[in-house]
């Protein structure tokens, strides 16, 4: 088990005892991204973060083509990690993509989770008949030309320095962009299975509690979006916020935090 | 405009004081530049980014964001990455992202952001400089394309390292024809391919391979391995010679084709039928609407002379480098396939060798009944050095032997076929079974590549049933009784042949073979294992002997045979068997003894 642990770059915060807080990050950066949000639940919860295969500090070899060639891979790996952790009941906080993944974790093992917290979320970016995901196939081809035009502080020359070096703390100091490195090759392929992804027909399957967190001028996840996965998730609760853009965690902390403690408290 | 004033200490020459203006030097900066609140909001615009983008100030700062003037791809990254990036760092650099100009158009650029931050940390202000990248972009995309180039080559030169290496591990012609197929799918990419190859009468075609693509949906390539053309021999010559290396859509290919190689691309299956005595214009016509695939055909060589073709069948056009490619293959398939016809005819000339020096015939009678198993071992193209023979001699008698040469090869096999003779000749003489060995003892001083060779030699007497034997360094022979016990004849031992113990004869050793009772005479192939003793072994083959049952006395050997050696497909080491069972009936043709 300390194989999955290490594979996702596992930390664990906050009370040992307490109830735990499962934090997904989305497409594009890694769990640090959640650095103003999960400190805030520690004194509460046993609080849980990793990295999907691919971005932050996970194990970059353990990225498999055909298994994370779907979400329902990502979503596989995200319950080894709730095993490895003997975990049950948590409370799962996601962001863009993990929304769904998480979604997909939930449908197949609702007793692994307590709560499902969606941030931004969106089961499918492009357009389709009766559906307006808000993108075209051609916008997401132009997405993923804009991966091969930027290497976020990743080069092949530094990564085995970069990954996997836990005798050489003096390596850990944070690099420039750090938090959105991954392997370019992983990131086009992660994109391309986030952006052409459509789990429209699993949303209604949730049985979990789950809150949807709506920003407003949110260009990735509009608020059409929001509106139809609060429609299809059974019982599930909207909630506007007052911050703009698509990573609230970041832009608006506090707001974040304060929208869910009060589902959590609902 | 203010009034010349003296430039600072150290400002360098002398600059028109305007020029110092910070808001000129803000408006005509090298590079468009842009402040926008925290939420992106754009606060201020310079002359310069209105320039490239051809917006209007008025418009950009009311409400718009930057976010807003990007392409719906960058807008994404810009979301899932550059506005994360600048909460998490408060600069980002050289993020290459595309803008949308006011007239729709596309404008590729790099951006630099700065977060300026009020004294508790909040951010207050970003600040972005945009710079004209198209020649930038321009080129990074032509390096990318470069690289997926060359990282292609690299595949492709990994594949036919590949395509090498199989075709040196295949060791017969149907092998390289299935390599040399799949690399027409793997390597080269066509959806379908076909490997033909000449029977060795030289008058049929027979498509020896053939694979398809997994995705193909085109007409289907002739079923295998059944499915193929007689030609008659001129034709065959008049088909392959028709072959070069041209890529022609299947139109082309059916009107320039002769009829024999139309065959070979749609091999029978469809309207063209090998039997089909259409003319050849009226099956010209026959109008295959499905098939749009270009075909590529080569022939393969051998010594000079055309062995067969590889046909492939591509989607779309085949440019003159993948024609190339199919060249290459085909010209190292040719060097296999005449390794592998060279292979083969080594094989045919030991075959051939083997025959002859067996006995073609063994004596029948109905007083006995003699089975052999011979399985040389799986080490081609050799022949092996172990034999058996049985012949009738005078006064009614019956003579059995087994023997095994030192080594393998042409040589032993010569050896083998001489010691053979020489004890036939030496039975006509009617010497007992000891004497005739001691006589081969003569023989191999003449003959020195026989020694050491063992044998067993018997002669039965088919009116008392009385058997004669003698060991030269061989195994033991076992006999079987009518009711399953099994003993090993140790009597009658002497040393291999061409060794000379001083005051040693070589002697016989005699026993009563009762009707119903089996002797088994047999080479070490048989017994032999690296860790197992000897002893152990033909107590073992005893056991298996006795409780051996078989409807007839061939049906027993083999079944002896695969259980001794386990899997029939491994064989070390030649093994040769043969049994003499007494019926117990007499004789059709009864000769008096004396």
């Amino acid at each position: 088990m300390t194989d999955v642990l290490t594979r996702h770059a596992v930390t664990t915060a906050g009370r040992a005892d307490g109830p735990p807080m499962v934090f997904a990050h989305g497409f594009g950066c890694d769990q640090t991204m959640w650095r103003f949000v999960a400190p805030q639940f520690e004194s509460t919860h046993r609080v849980v973060l990793f990295d999907h295969v691919g971005a932050g500090r996970s194990d970059l070899a353990a990225y498999d083509v055909q298994r994370h060639g779907s979400l329902h891979g990502y979503a596989e790996d995200l319950l080894e990690v709730c095993h490895a952790l003997d975990l049950s009941g948590a409370v799962l906080v996601a962001h863009s993509v993990s929304d769904m993944i998480g979604a997909l974790a939930a449908v197949r093992e609702p007793a692994l989770f307590s709560r499902l917290v969606m941030v931004g979320p969106s089961p499918r970016y492009v357009d389709d008949d009766g559906y307006v995901g808000g993108f075209s196939e051609a916008d997401i081809d132009e997405l993923l030309e804009s991966l091969d035009s930027n290497y976020l502080g990743w080069s092949t020359a530094m990564a085995p320095v970069i990954m996997g070096r836990p005798d050489r703390p003096e390596l850990g100091e944070e690099l420039t962009n750090s938090f959105c490195r991954t392997d370019p090759d992983i990131a086009r392929r992660f994109a391309h299975v986030t952006f052409r992804s459509d789990n429209r027909a699993d949303l209604p399957a949730l049985r979990v509690p789950t809150l949807v967190l709506q920003c407003s001028d949110d260009v990735i996840a509009p608020d059409s979006v929001g509106t139809y996965v609060h429609q299809q998730v059974p019982g599930s609760v909207l909630r506007r916020l007052a911050a703009t853009g698509h990573c609230p965690n970041l832009s608006a902390p506090e707001e974040t935090v304060e929208a869910i403690r009060t589902f959590l408290q609902a | 405009m203010t009034a010349s004033q003296e430039p600072p200490p150290g400002a360098g020459p002398a600059v028109p004081s305007s020029d110092h203006d910070v808001d000129a030097l803000y408006e005509q900066a090298p590079c468009g530049y842009l402040s926008s609140t925290p939420e992106g909001r754009l606060v201020r615009v310079n002359e310069t980014f209105l320039r490239l983008t051809g917006y209007r100030r008025e418009d950009l700062l009311a409400g718009r964001r930057f976010v807003d003037l990007l392409s719906p791809g960058s807008r994404i990254y810009h979301e899932t990455h550059f506005s994360p990036l600048l909460r998490m760092q408060d600069a980002v650099q050289e993020i290459a992202l595309t803008l949308v100009t006011a007239d729709g158009g596309r404008l590729p650029v790099l951006v630099n952001s700065r977060v300026l931050t009020h004294d508790d940390g909040t951010p207050r202000l970003v600040l972005t400089s945009v710079f004209d990248a198209r020649d930038r972009r321009r080129y990074e995309q032509e390096l990318l394309a470069a690289r997926r180039r060359a990282e292609q080559a690299t595949d492709e030169l990994r594949q036919l390292q590949q395509f090498s290496a199989d075709l040196a591990s295949a060791a017969d012609l149907a092998a390289v024809s299935a390599v040399v197929t799949r690399a027409g799918i793997q390597v080269v990419g066509a959806a379908a391919a076909v490997t033909w190859l000449r029977e060795v009468d030289g008058h049929r075609l027979v498509p020896v391979a053939v694979r398809r693509s997994a995705d193909d949906t085109g007409p289907a390539t002739p079923p295998e391995p059944a499915g193929s053309l007689t030609l008659d021999g001129p034709d065959v010559e008049a088909a392959l010679a028709a072959l070069d290396l041209t890529a022609l859509p299947a139109a082309a290919a059916r009107q320039a084709w002769p009829r024999s190689v139309r065959l070979l691309a749609h091999g029978g299956a469809g309207g063209d039928r090998p039997d089909d005595d259409r003319p050849d214009d009226d099956r010209a016509d026959d109008d295959r609407p499905d098939d749009r695939g270009t075909y590529v055909a080569t022939p393969l060589h051998a010594a000079g002379r055309p062995l067969g073709a590889v046909v492939l069948r591509f989607v779309g056009d085949v440019s003159a480098a993948r024609l190339e490619l199919v060249r290459t293959l085909a010209r190292q398939a040719e060097v296999a396939v005449a390794r592998a016809l060279l292979l083969e005819q080594q094989r045919d000339v030991a075959r051939g060798l083997q025959r002859s020096l067996l006995p073609a015939d063994l004596p029948a009678d109905e007083a006995f009944e003699l089975a052999t198993v011979y399985r040389p071992a799986q080490r081609a193209p050799d022949v092996g050095g172990d034999w058996y023979d049985a012949f009738r001699l005078e006064g009614h008698r019956l003579a059995v032997v087994v023997g095994d040469v030192v080594g393998r090869g042409v040589n032993a096999a010569g050896v083998m076929g001489q010691l053979r003779s020489a004890i036939r000749a030496l039975a006509l003489v009617d010497a007992a079974p000891g004497v005739l060995l001691e006589h081969l003892d003569g023989f191999v001083d003449a003959v020195p590549a026989a020694a050491c060779a063992t044998v067993v030699y018997a002669v039965l007497d088919l009116n008392s049933g009385r058997l004669t034997y003698s060991c030269a360094g061989h195994p033991p022979p076992l006999l079987r009784l009518a009711d399953g016990a099994v003993q090993a004849l140790w009597d009658g031992r002497s040393v291999p042949l061409g060794i000379r113990l001083p005051g040693r004869r070589r002697g016989d050793a005699v026993v009563d073979l009762p009707a119903g009772s089996t002797l088994l005479l047999y080479t070490d192939g048989l017994v032999e294992r690296r860790d197992t003793a000897l002893d152990e072994r033909i107590d073992e083959l005893a056991e298996e002997l006795a409780a051996a049952h078989a409807p007839t006395a061939g049906a027993l050997l083999t079944e002896l045979a695969d259980t001794m050696l386990g899997s029939p497909t491994e064989v070390p080491d030649d093994v040769c068997v043969l049994s003499l069972t007494l019926t117990g009936r007499a004789s059709a043709t009864r000769v008096p003894s004396g």
